[in-house]
């Protein structure tokens, strides 16, 4: 008797998917065995089946009516992508190393080239750099990059940016 | 028997979660994105597709039957005005359980106090020990099933509600443990608790 007092509790157990394989074959063995306990197997199982059966309420019509009454409209919906600022500042500065490196290269190859560069982009932030004599072309070369990236990846941001839906 | 049991269990379950899944194949990122700017129709469907849960949920949890339609209204909105907090990586489904049943827990907490608002105990209603069940009655499925929920109704809350998230829509223990704020362990103790109670009860009413 207190032996398959233990194991109606590993019914209960069975049931709730909290056995170990070891307990369902001793569970399984003993079930063989006394016809108790297949009873008391069975009757949980019906338990189970009417509790796992039971019907959901319906909402009443009043309820759904009243919820979607307080809904506020919206004109217009725009679903815009995450944004993780530490992936885009860590993308910038690749970028902008990048840049720096082949200008670099360039400038260093070609004696005047940084004249003939100066030249084709005087309305740009370098030549405003180098206009204002402030400390020489490396700081311009790096503005520069830098709003490359980041004039780079606010035009991709704004790309992925999309309407969803228009009330 | 015992093997054959286990595999028409997880065949229902397999069939259960692909349910879910057909149910929720809509609840992707941009249904999430659709839901947090503010979009009146994702949040219509939204509320299609939950509001029986929601509903069920609320129904089974408080006593009092008239402040149902009140409750379920309150959820919604609280879900439509915090769903800006929901983070993604969560689930759906459980977040908004977890609403619903904080909100019920607290609306039953401040009725308690309230003694206009008391909520009335399913056991005074219907007293199965002193009108034991018609003999012929029992042999209906349909009469052992209304005892078996009366029975549910009657328990403590948390065990009540711990047994309804289970067999509801096979909520697993660790969502359960989430949208109730109890440890896992606990979840299976309440479970076993309660279907030892259930068992003990419907023995002793004959219906088993």
């Amino acid at each position: 008797m207190n032996e398959c007092r233990e194991y109606k509790r590993m019914i209960v157990r069975f049931f709730s998917r909290d056995l170990t394989k070891e307990e369902e074959k001793i569970l399984n063995g003993h079930l063989k065995r006394c016809e108790r306990c297949k009873k008391e197997f069975e009757l949980q199982e019906q338990t189970e089946s009417m509790l796992r059966n039971r019907p959901l309420s319906e909402a009443p019509v009043a309820v759904v009516e009243r919820v979607l009454s307080i809904i506020p409209e919206r004109k217009e919906v725009y679903a815009r992508p995450s944004f993780n600022w530490r992936v885009a500042v860590s993308i910038a500065y690749g970028i902008a190393a990048w840049v720096i490196a082949v200008l670099t290269v360039h400038f260093a190859s070609q004696p005047g080239a940084i004249d003939a560069f100066i030249e084709r982009v005087s309305t740009t932030m370098i030549h405003f750099s180098l206009t204002l004599e402030s400390p020489s072309f490396v700081i311009g070369t790096v503005i520069y990059s830098l709003v490359v990236s980041f004039s780079t990846l606010f035009i991709f941001w704004r790309s992925q940016l999309r309407q969803v839906y228009t009330v | 028997m015992l093997t054959f049991v286990k595999k028409f269990v997880i065949l229902e379950t397999k069939v259960e979660f692909v349910r879910l899944i057909i149910m929720n194949k809509d609840i992707d990122k941009d249904f999430v994105i659709r839901l947090k700017s503010g979009d009146k129709r994702a949040f219509e469907k939204l509320f299609t597709d939950y509001k029986n849960m929601i509903y069920t949920i609320v129904n089974r949890m408080v006593y009092n039957k008239n402040k149902v339609d009140d409750l379920v209204a309150d959820i919604f909105v609280k879900i439509y005005r915090n769903i800006h907090r929901f983070d993604e990586r969560a689930k759906l489904s459980t977040w908004m359980y977890r609403i619903a049943y904080n909100h019920c827990l607290d609306r039953i907490r401040k009725a308690k106090r309230d003694p206009l608002e008391a909520y009335e105990p399913l056991d005074s209603i219907f007293d199965l020990s002193s009108n034991g069940p018609d003999a012929e009655k029992l042999l209906l499925k349909e009469e052992r099933e209304r005892i078996l929920y009366a029975l549910v109704d009657s328990m403590p809350e948390r065990y009540r509600m711990v047994l309804n998230f289970y067999y509801f829509e096979e909520i697993s223990y660790n969502d359960i443990s989430e949208i109730m704020g109890i440890p896992m362990g606990t979840v299976k103790t309440y479970l076993f608790r309660a279907k030892e109670y259930l068992r003990e009860k419907m023995k002793k009413l004959g219906v088993l």
